[in-house]
């Protein structure tokens, strides 16, 4: 057994060394804004309110700046057009004087612990310049993620909140804006090589003063994206929101003071710390791993590799990403330090903080390895697909943390990990109303749950990174877009992993160009080949989703005439090809391509993996699944290994035991000693060509 | 109106407020969840008895019944409604059970609609094999792309025959534009299943009963309209027989959620969900114009929940942005009332580093409370209340109930003030200042949602535990001025007594009404036009067979609209229900803007990116006559005839316990002013005034608290 507790200081030093940004200072750019202590010092106003802070007081200060971001929240899913905004995709936050995140209403959990970074880096480098400055009404606007975002098409807004002339806070609001300028339109470019090709890059630049935004840089914005119209209204919507915060923060003030709003922030953080530090010392000390892969670059085919280890030692995680594999330098999947530990939020606030205030307090306790690697990338690259490196970090999070919390009071962060095999569909030209369009349609909002360690995974339980983030109707949809569906919301067949408790179903949808001669889409995605919705303790992954479109079918006259053949589900679709047409299984990125009516687009929105040995589902379960058409008899029969009556469709329990039974035996018999299949193991390897970015192997990062 | 009879139904307390020549008379009697009727009629007969009547006599002489009842709720919680079949787009048959995706969390609370790892959806209305999808399509502009199969349909329905519906749902996908292919099947099934053959089976089309954008909302509004028909359509069978026995001949008015009163025939099984509240709000409103007071907010603390909603500038008629029933999201016109965890029974907790929480968990009626002595042990905040001596152990409910305070004591201590090293005072104290916060504070975040500033508010206190705690929760809710009443725990039926008869119809439509692209008004405006002709049609019809006089009749016209391609929209009233000219429709944008500009702020404005309708919602309104609240002269200001004694009360840890003033509430007369601290015990219920602040009897014998 590895004394855990003895490994801190060989791991400190490498968090001296890896634990931030590979990338160097530059023009709107410090790797030390964004690593910097988690709990800064408290400044002298936050001592002297923190003096007769009374307890009751905190928590109602705590729930009040709950309230106000709630509030922004509310507006900007309002009166934002984005489909990122108004579904929830969004970041509203207070932060202290210092930038530090104290209360964060959401959509996305990884804005938790960001966009600080732009707080910090104006604190630092413009509050004092006299070209700049700093002061009451002034209005920042960034997209960059080099200081401290997401990607170039997550957009934010900050302002200072002054009281008497003087800084007590910062807030802020924000979201998935799509479109940016970048190569394709709607904002995600898989085939760019470089940042330059991803559109705008703003780093923290005031766009406002005195509460007004300046026409002059309004129109820059929006001149340099193919939506100028969307992107004025959503950037006026967070400048709203922002002031709604700043109005309810300063009302706080008049009736509380400033020093107790500043105390109250400051400890709010504080707390959540203390709270992580607890619920983190209930987990046995140990080194918990998952491997992960990542099965393209954007423009190609590729397999890297992700390793995570999860150290827990006394009241500290510390995540290393050792081991993973180089930089590819192609294409927008490229993950930076910052972005990476905010990608691990998503397991950890919602699983192993269970029930805990989110605030940036949380991370107190938890440490990110990263060594310059693709998961912690220089500043040249394009990145505008981090946050799909990051989502498979959390998946191999997930397992890794999953087997952690098996023996401890936080079992339910025992599960499968949440469906991530996302396969995105952007969409440009002009919409049904001859209005411009370009989107990003979010049946991809509507994803499976994996298993859990006593029940089922949830069918289409929400959005990967969110919560509380809402799917559109498919009414809404196709008044948004120019296109028709076939099929959407009907859970399609085998997709779910199997196991003990199975995973949650996803939504599998087909649709056609409508009432417009053509559409340009753009796809991205990844999971083609290598699924990343993994099973745990022994439950199925659920399977891989590609690029599925069928050109020139004949699916608007099969309409017309209410054809029997007409196909509503993957099955049907694949099984005789009955519409026609040539059918394209690609891998998930494409560059922009115009389609014309007739063109079927089949998109798999992915299930997730199951939980535990399908020879211990409860017969009953299997025989249900199969009355409501989520696996076929094929795989009641062979894979869960259920016998049951034709006639009635109740499983025979006794048959099936007897059948399970010659299954164990089966595997029995196909086992090896661990050392000889270790062997066996070592010698396989993937072909060349698949490993032309993975670095050495099986190991890149050993020479 | 001579006499009138206004019940509402609640969860333990069937309430009554008869109105005799102006005067108010309540009657209470327990709520027979078995059968409402049994309550309805004992509750009657309580308060028919104060004035010398019998239970016949009362009904007999009654005008009108007006009545709030719970029976569609008691429905939904049961699952007792009928087995349904739904037919809908091929392709789509799972979209009630995918819904809005996360809407898995639908109608919880906050802490486990963030509780993702835990999700659990509610069973479906219509389970799987009861769903059938049909061939057909047609898009967005209501065109036909996929016709609809006579061959199909007839299998489909013969399918769900044969497992044995009790009624058929059809939602299709855009029906409210185009309904040509949901009315095409409803023909089949009437034709091909003659009425000898399916019985009584009805056939529900989703572009009737809802036609609005949304095929989840819309397909579970109709589902749920049918869902509820059998219990609703029994229990009011069951109480017109039993009235009509009882010598009353008259009709009887249901309260709608909507915001008014309408005839049982005229009302879905929907309209009466959640009823109660919205009464209270209309009667807030009514006693809002009495005092002159346009922005009131309706507080109502009871046991579980604490439920508010807001009159604005004289307007009650502020909507659910997206109503939840139950679990689901439905599309009607619902009054906003917000309703969180939190109430007398409502749990206080140590988190795992010793932080306090109180609620949402409650300890409900059963077990209750520690101190109600029926094997609860968790500390309440009932059980804070008893410790600190605010409710009077000996006169719970004016003495019905006898709490036991030993029992407050030892869970507060155990669970609460020995984990923290406090007093149980102190803990006592936190565990009330906690949850007057926080009920403060959401009362706050909402009216701020709406675009108003707190402090422009008049707040009214009303149910059980409202009393009690209004003055904490009114200062987080940065409200200065409350107003509490003698018949607060019947105020919901009260609230019955001044409602009108509403009838509501609405139409999804999308209208440009200013073109993004001329930059200019458009000069068509037939589509509008149309929308409301159609509407008011449907309203006189409505109305015509009812037997109202159609000249009495008010109509108004509420839009939903935002800048153009938004998504969300905005409701407000038009002040036009007709657009003949630019003008009209610069009046129509301009009231748009206005409404925008006060949620959101001027800041997030965009007109130059166009506006547009997207729904029309016409109220048709028929005045009733109101009651009159009856004036009292002023009989000095000492309140000293209606001092009962004195007790200790721990005020704050840093007076402690001081001896306060204890008055009973019903000795109290006009002009009395009590100032704190003071506690003024009722039957129902006790006013705690603290230091600072002072209660004003009015000349309505209602009660002012305001700072002193």
């Amino acid at each position: 057994m590895v004394d855990v507790a003895k490994l801190l200081p060989s791991l400190d030093e490498k968090l001296v060394l890896y634990g931030g940004p590979a990338y160097k200072k530059g023009p709107g750019k410090d790797p030390e804004c964004l690593n910097r202590p988690i709990l800064e010092p408290p400044t002298e106003r936050e001592l002297r309110g923190m003096v007769n802070m009374d307890p009751v007081d905190l928590e109602i200060f705590g729930h009040k700046l709950d309230s106000i971001t709630d509030e922004g929240r509310a507006i900007i899913m309002n009166v934002g057009m984005a489909e990122g905004l108004h579904s929830g995709d969004v970041g509203v936050s207070i932060f202290t004087s210092l930038g530090d995140m104290a209360a964060m209403a959401t959509g996305v959990v990884m804005h938790a612990i960001l966009n600080y970074g732009p707080i910090k880096y104006i604190l630092k480098y413009y509050k004092d310049d006299p070209t700049v400055g700093l002061k009451d009404g002034d209005i920042f606007f960034f997209n960059d993620p080099v200081c401290g975002g997401v990607h170039p098409y997550d957009m934010f807004v900050i302002m200072p909140v002054f009281y008497r002339w003087e800084l007590i806070a910062w807030v802020g609001c924000g979201g998935h804006q799509g479109e940016s300028g970048s190569k394709d339109p709607g904002g995600f470019s898989t085939t760019v090589r470089t940042r330059y090709e991803e559109g705008l890059h703003v780093i923290p630049m005031k766009i406002g003063e005195n509460f007004e935004i300046k026409t002059d840089h309004m129109d820059y914005l929006a001149h340099s994206v193919r939506t100028p119209r969307n992107l004025t209204v959503d950037v006026k919507a967070r400048v709203a929101v922002c002031m709604r915060l700043r109005k309810r923060l300063l009302r706080e003030v008049e009736k509380r003071g400033p020093d107790f709003v500043a105390a109250g922030m400051r400890m709010v953080i504080q707390k959540a710390a203390m709270a992580a530090r607890e619920r983190i010392s209930g987990f046995n000390d140990g080194i918990y791993r998952a491997v992960a892969f990542l099965d393209t670059v954007g423009p190609e085919e590729a397999l890297l590799r992700i390793p995570v280890a999860v150290i827990k030692a006394d009241d500290r995680i510390i995540i290393d990403l050792s081991g993973a594999s180089p930089e590819p330098g192609v294409g927008p999947f490229h993950l930076s330090w910052h972005l990476a530990r905010a990608a691990s939020a998503l397991y950890f606030f919602p699983y192993v903080y269970r029930g805990l205030r989110w605030s940036i307090g949380l991370y107190d306790p938890v440490g990110l390895i990263d060594p310059p690697s693709f998961l912690n990338a220089s500043e040249e690259v394009a990145c505008g697909s981090g946050s799909w490196v990051g989502r498979i970090i959390v998946q191999a999070l997930h397992v890794a943390g999953s087997k952690m919390a098996f023996d401890s009071e936080q079992r339910e962060a025992t599960s499968a990990p949440l469906t991530n095999n996302l396969l995105m569909y952007l969409l440009g030209g002009k919409d049904q109303y001859g209005f411009p369009m370009a989107g990003m349609p979010i049946s991809s909002n509507a994803v499976g749950q994996g298993a859990r360690w006593d029940m089922d995974g949830e069918h289409t339980v929400g959005f990967f990174w969110a919560p509380v983030v809402d799917c559109p109707g498919v009414e809404e949809h196709e008044d948004k877009f120019p296109y028709l569906y076939l099929f959407r919301d009907r859970f399609d067949t085998n997709q779910a992993g199997f196991g003990k408790y199975r995973g949650g179903v996803g939504v599998t949808e087909a649709f056609t160009t409508h009432n417009v001669e053509s559409m340009a889409m753009v796809s991205i995605g990844m999971g083609d080949r290598f699924t990343t919705n993994y099973g745990v303790f022994g439950g199925y992954a659920a399977p891989p989703n590609p690029r599925f479109v069928i050109k020139g079918t004949a699916i608007r006259e099969m309409m017309a005439r209410t054809d029997e053949r007409l196909p509503y589900g993957l099955y049907e679709v694949t099984e005789g090809k009955p519409v026609g047409g040539e059918y394209l299984l690609a891998p998930s990125n494409e560059a922009a391509t115009a389609y014309s009516p007739g063109d079927l687009f089949v998109l798999v929105n992915g299930s997730a993996g199951g939980y535990g040995d399908v020879l211990e589902r409860d017969p009953e379960l299997v025989m249900k699944d199969l009355r409501e058409g989520l696996i076929t008899s094929a795989v009641a029969r062979q894979i869960y290994c259920v016998c049951w009556d034709d006639g009635t469709g109740e499983a025979d329990r006794a048959k099936t035991e007897e059948l399970r039974a010659q299954q164990r035996d089966e595997r029995k018999r196909r086992g090896k000693p661990f050392d000889e299949f270790i062997q066996a193991w070592s010698k396989k390897k993937p072909k060349d060509e698949i490993l032309k970015y993975y670095g050495n192997w099986p190991v890149p990062s050993d020479t | 109106m001579g006499l009138t009879i206004n019940v509402d139904i609640g969860g333990t307390f069937t309430d009554v407020l008869i109105i005799k020549d102006g005067q108010r008379t309540t009657g209470k009697a327990d709520t027979t969840v078995y059968n409402l009727t049994v309550g309805f009629m004992g509750a009657v007969e309580h308060a028919a008895s104060k004035l010398g009547l019998s239970l016949s006599q009362a009904l007999g002489q009654a005008d009108m019944i007006k009545y709030s009842t719970t029976v569609g709720t008691n429905a939904l919680i049961e699952r007792s409604g009928p087995k349904l079949g739904l037919i809908t787009t091929r392709g789509f048959e799972d979209t009630i059970h995918i819904g809005k995706s996360r809407s898995w969390a639908d109608g919880m609370s906050r802490e486990v609609a963030m509780d993702r790892p835990r999700a659990q959806r509610p069973p479906d209305l219509i389970p799987r094999e009861l769903r059938v999808g049909v061939k057909e399509r047609i898009d967005c502009f209501g065109t036909v792309v996929m016709p609809l199969k006579k061959d199909e349909v007839l299998a489909k329905v013969q399918y769900l025959v044969d497992q044995g519906v009790r009624g058929i749902i059809v939602c299709l996908l855009w029906s409210f534009v185009n309904p040509a292919h949901e009315k095409q099947i409803r023909d089949i099934i009437r034709e091909e299943y003659p009425e000898v053959y399916l019985g009584n089976i009805p056939v529900i089309l989703s572009s009737e009963v809802s036609p609005k954008i949304d095929e989840y909302k819309r397909s579970v509004t109709a589902i749920l309209d049918a869902y509820l028909t059998t219990a609703i359509e029994d229990h009011f069978l069951d109480l017109t027989d039993e009235l009509r026995k009882n010598d009353f001949s008259k009709p009887v008015m249901v309260v709608r959620n909507t915001g008014g009163v309408a005839s049982v025939s005229r009302s879905t099984p929907l309209h009466l969900l959640g009823a109660g509240p919205v009464a209270g709000i209309l009667g807030a409103s009514f006693i809002g114009k009495v005092y002159g007071e346009g922005n009131v907010l309706a507080t109502d603390m009871g046991g579980t929940s604490f439920d508010f909603g807001m009159v604005l500038e004289g307007k009650e008629r502020q909507y659910e942005f997206d109503p939840i029933i139950d679990r689901w999201r439905i599309q009607l016109p619902v009054i906003s009332n917000i309703s969180i965890g939190a109430g007398g029974g409502s749990i206080a907790r140590l988190d795992e580093i010793g932080n306090l929480k109180v609620g949402p968990e409650s300890a409900g009626a059963m077990p209750g409370p520690a101190c109600y002595d029926k094997g609860g042990n968790l500390p309440t905040v009932t059980d804070a209340d008893v410790v600190l001596g605010f409710i009077d152990p000996n006169y719970f409910l004016g003495g019905r109930q006898r709490l036991n305070k030993e029992r407050s004591v030892r869970a507060i201590r155990r669970r609460i003030a020995d984990p923290l090293g406090l007093t149980v005072e102190e803990a006592a104290f936190r565990i009330r200042k906690l949850i007057d916060g926080i009920m403060g504070q959401e009362v706050y975040k909402q009216t701020a949602l709406k675009g108003y500033d707190p402090r422009e508010f008049v707040l009214f206190a009303f149910g059980g535990a409202g009393p009690v705690h209004c003055c904490g929760y009114a200062e987080y809710a940065d409200v200065s001025k409350i107003i509490t009443f003698p018949f607060g725990s019947v105020f919901n039926a009260f609230g019955a007594s001044t409602m009108d008869i509403l009838q509501t119809y609405e139409k999804s439509q999308r209208f440009l009404i200013f073109d993004p692209q001329s930059q200019s008004y458009v000069s068509d405006y037939s589509v509008f036009n149309q929308v409301v002709q159609e509407l008011q049609e449907m309203a006189l019809k409505d109305m015509r067979e009812e037997g109202f006089d159609l000249k009495a009749l008010s109509f108004s016209l509420e839009l939903d609209m935002r800048y153009a391609r938004q998504i969300h929209s905005l409701r407000f009233t038009s002040p036009r229900l007709r657009i003949d000219s630019a003008e009209d429709a610069i009046a129509v944008c301009d009231a748009f803007q206005a409404v925008f500009a006060e949620a959101y702020s001027k800041a997030a404005a965009f007109p130059q990116g166009g506006m547009e309708i997207n729904n029309f919602k016409l109220n048709a309104m028929a005045y009733l006559p109101k009651p009159e609240l009856p004036v009292f002269d002023p009989k000095g200001e000492s309140p000293a005839s209606a001092l009962k004694g004195e007790r200790s009360v721990f005020w704050s840890p840093v007076t402690g316990f001081i001896p306060t003033s204890v008055y009973d509430h019903g000795r109290l007369q006009c002009g009395n002013v009590v100032p704190g601290p003071a506690l003024i015990e009722a039957i129902d219920t006790v006013y705690v005034i603290p230091d600072g602040k002072r209660f004003v009897v009015d000349r309505y014998l209602n009660g002012l608290i305001e700072d002193n």
